[in-house]
């Protein structure tokens, strides 16, 4: 009994982690970095250092708590603690801050300076001095690489142009970006939009009211279309089924066809007659009665705790 | 103590409705009242108006914010409900039960008055082009113009989509206008035929087989569906319905579509529409001229339909002319537009049943309005 509760707790103890992962650091991507930043975004002490942005993906909030960032993946398939001890550029987010939970579709920025001492969102490494040219993110348990975003290091140690994913969470759209948006979309293109564009191409509206009659109209031709073929395979089922039940006789001929001419002179009244008819035939079906007739009083087989006089508060008399 | 007491009393009325309440909030629970004594007296639209009516008193009952309470506060229960509103999942579920309940029998008879249905959907555009010219976004003016549609669900669904902000004000004014059918198309209906058109007679509608059933529904998506797949979330639950009903060996799933499914969902749907319409967001300018244009599409809509049947009449043989009445019924309020056209046929003939040749165009108008809502959410989404 006792290794089944604890098989039991186990069971529910993977569970509640295995959805937690599910719903969670799944959806995450990287979406912008800077490394120089001369005179750009700066953190909260004043100081111009590298950064990068987290986006969001996800229709749901989303807890970074716990989870790694690192430019150096080196024992991740060995998992993280490796003989007690974390990899050393592995930076772990701390559980205690309540601002690393990301609302759906949110950006967050985390400085890249090496100074985890200066806050939550200050790692333990900078790319400026990193061998590689990468950056990871990886889950709570170190074994789950959940984004890696690989940069274009020696261009971007040379230029004050930030990279990134040229639309938000789209991994396999990435460039250099003209604008800086750390915290916000990527996408700050100003296009003309759809609405925008109808409104100068059909500022009354009867270019788009003479194309959607004409869907509307095709949309229902093509079924008034399907609904004369139904009719006329119908017509045409139904008398190859006469020919296959009934011989054609001349006296058989001349019966449909005086049938036929009833038929078209049936009037609306007699329609609704036997409409009617069908009508009280079919719903006025009810459960058998015994179809006896009599002036007895039918026997009573219910107990005085039913009558009703018996539940009423009787008015009290005042005796003289 | 007494001070404390004060203090206290003072404090519950700061929270109390009376304490927060506005001439608009008095304003919009005098409507809501209105809306339940017009289902329940006048009998229009019970179904809906009963509960709308109960949501605007609902959600015009003055609080204070941040208590989690309103339809607009995140958490709050009624929030919760209103979230199918939002995200438009109510519309598609009613769209199911709708399909599940109708009988297409009088549109596969007689084809042809599908493109009656097809011509009523005229009023939506030009509430959409009036809408424009008013100063509406092209967004905005979609989701108005659909009020034309007559079809509550499919106004909710398009108006989530392209202006959330005016939903509550689209989704009254559709449903009241819904209600008022019996009110509105008469006089349009006879301003445009003489007596002579509300006389004809139409031929009696031919047995449809079960095999011309079952065939419809699947026709209908695959044809119209690959023509506006915008359309799909409504037309695809409309004819899924249809063919649950029709096939005969998913009476329970059917029975459910059309029973407690669509009951719980217009329980939902007309309650949470009726909290949202808080005075604060919805007695506005804008709220009135989205009443009026409603009006408006609602009159072009009824007209359109009736003048296109007398232009049908000039090609059809005499025998097989259309009664003009029947032209209303091209707007989808089902079966209410078709129980006028019959009331209207039975004023002139007392011998003339116009609802089975009614029913024809009145559900084409639904098929129609589900088009044309994805034909605008194609465009302007």
């Amino acid at each position: 009994m006792k290794s089944f509760t604890k098989y039991l707790v186990l069971f529910a103890a993977l569970l509640i982690a295995g959805s937690t992962f599910g719903q969670s650091v799944r959806d995450l991507r990287f979406n912008e970095i800077l490394i120089k930043n001369t005179d750009n975004f700066d953190d909260e002490y004043g100081r111009h250092v590298p950064w990068v942005e987290i986006f969001n993906t996800a229709y749901n909030t989303v807890n970074l708590a716990g989870c790694y960032l690192t430019d150096d993946t080196t024992g991740f398939a060995a998992g993280k603690k490796k003989g007690g001890v974390e990899p050393e550029h592995w930076y772990r987010i701390p559980k205690t801050d309540i601002n690393t939970n990301m609302p759906q579709r949110t950006y967050i920025v985390f400085y890249l300076d090496a100074e985890p001492l200066y806050g939550t969102f200050h790692v333990n490494f900078d790319p400026r001095t990193s061998k590689t040219n990468y950056i990871a993110i990886i889950s709570a348990d170190g074994k789950d690489l959940i984004d890696l975003m690989y940069y274009p290091k020696e261009q971007l140690i040379d230029t004050t142009l930030s990279y990134g994913l040229l639309e938000d969470g789209i991994t396999d759209n990435a460039g250099f970006l003209n604008q800086f948006t750390p915290g916000s979309s990527n996408v700050t293109s100003t296009k003309v939009s759809k609405q925008e564009r109808l409104k100068r191409d059909d500022p009354y509206g009867i270019g788009l009211a003479i194309i959607s009659m004409s869907v509307v109209f095709t949309a229902l031709i093509l079924i008034f279309a399907m609904l004369k073929l139904f009719g006329w395979s119908s017509k045409k089922l139904a008398q190859k089924n006469a020919k296959k039940t009934e011989p054609p006789t001349v006296a058989n001929v001349a019966d449909v066809k005086e049938n036929k001419e009833d038929d078209e002179q049936l009037t609306g009244e007699e329609a609704a007659a036997i409409a009617t008819a069908l009508h009280l035939h079919f719903n006025s079906m009810h459960d058998e009665e015994s179809e006896v007739i009599t002036i007895n009083m039918p026997s009573k087989h219910y107990s005085p705790w039913a009558q009703k006089e018996l539940t009423m508060k009787r008015t009290p008399l005042k005796r003289k | 103590m007494f001070e404390f007491f004060k203090e206290g009393l003072i404090q519950f009325f700061g929270y109390s409705g009376f304490g927060n309440c506005t001439w608009g909030h008095i304003i919009m629970i005098c409507i809501g009242l209105f809306f339940i004594a017009l289902g329940v007296i006048k009998e229009f639209e019970p179904m809906l108006l009963v509960p709308i009516g109960f949501g605007m008193i609902i959600g015009n009952i003055p609080f204070t914010d941040g208590l989690q309470i309103g339809v607009y506060e995140n958490g709050a229960v009624l929030n919760y409900l209103y979230f199918g509103v939002i995200k438009g999942f109510y519309p598609p579920l009613i769209f199911l039960g709708i399909g599940a309940m109708t009988d297409f029998s009088a549109l596969i008879s007689n084809p042809k008055l599908i493109l009656v249905g097809a011509a009523a959907q005229f009023g939506i555009f030009a509430a959409y082009a009036t809408a424009l010219l008013l100063g509406f976004t092209p967004m905005e003016a979609g989701a108005i113009g659909i009020i034309g549609g007559a079809d509550g669900p499919t106004a909710i669904f398009l108006s989530s989509k392209l202006a959330p902000s005016l939903m509550g004000a689209i989704a009254v004014s559709a449903y009241s206008y819904m209600a008022l059918v019996p009110v509105i198309q008469p006089p349009i209906m006879r301003l445009f035929t003489n007596e002579k058109e509300r006389l004809i007679r139409m031929r009696p509608p031919r047995a449809v087989t079960h095999r011309e059933k079952v065939l419809f529904p699947l026709f209908c998506i695959l044809l119209t569906a690959f023509l506006v797949p915008s359309g799909i979330p409504l037309l695809g639950m409309l004819f899924f319905g249809n063919l649950l009903k029709e096939c005969g060996v998913t009476k329970r799933l059917a029975n459910t579509a059309s029973g407690p499914l669509i009951d719980i969902v217009t329980i939902l749907i007309g309650l949470t529409v009726g909290a949202s319409t808080q005075a604060t967001n919805f007695l506005t300018p804008k709220s009135i001229l989205i009443f009026v244009l409603g009006a408006f599409s609602f009159v072009v809509a009824t007209a359109t339909g009736v003048l296109f049947v007398k232009f049908l009449n000039l090609f059809l043989k005499e025998g097989n002319k259309i009664n003009p009445l029947i032209g209303n019924a091209g707007v989808s309020a089902v079966p209410d537009a078709a129980r006028v056209s019959y009331v209207e046929g039975m004023k002139y003939d007392k011998t003339n049943y116009l609802l089975m040749h009614a029913m024809g165009p009145n559900v084409a108008g639904v098929i129609g309005s589900a088009v044309a809502a994805g034909i605008l959410l194609s465009f302007l989404y």
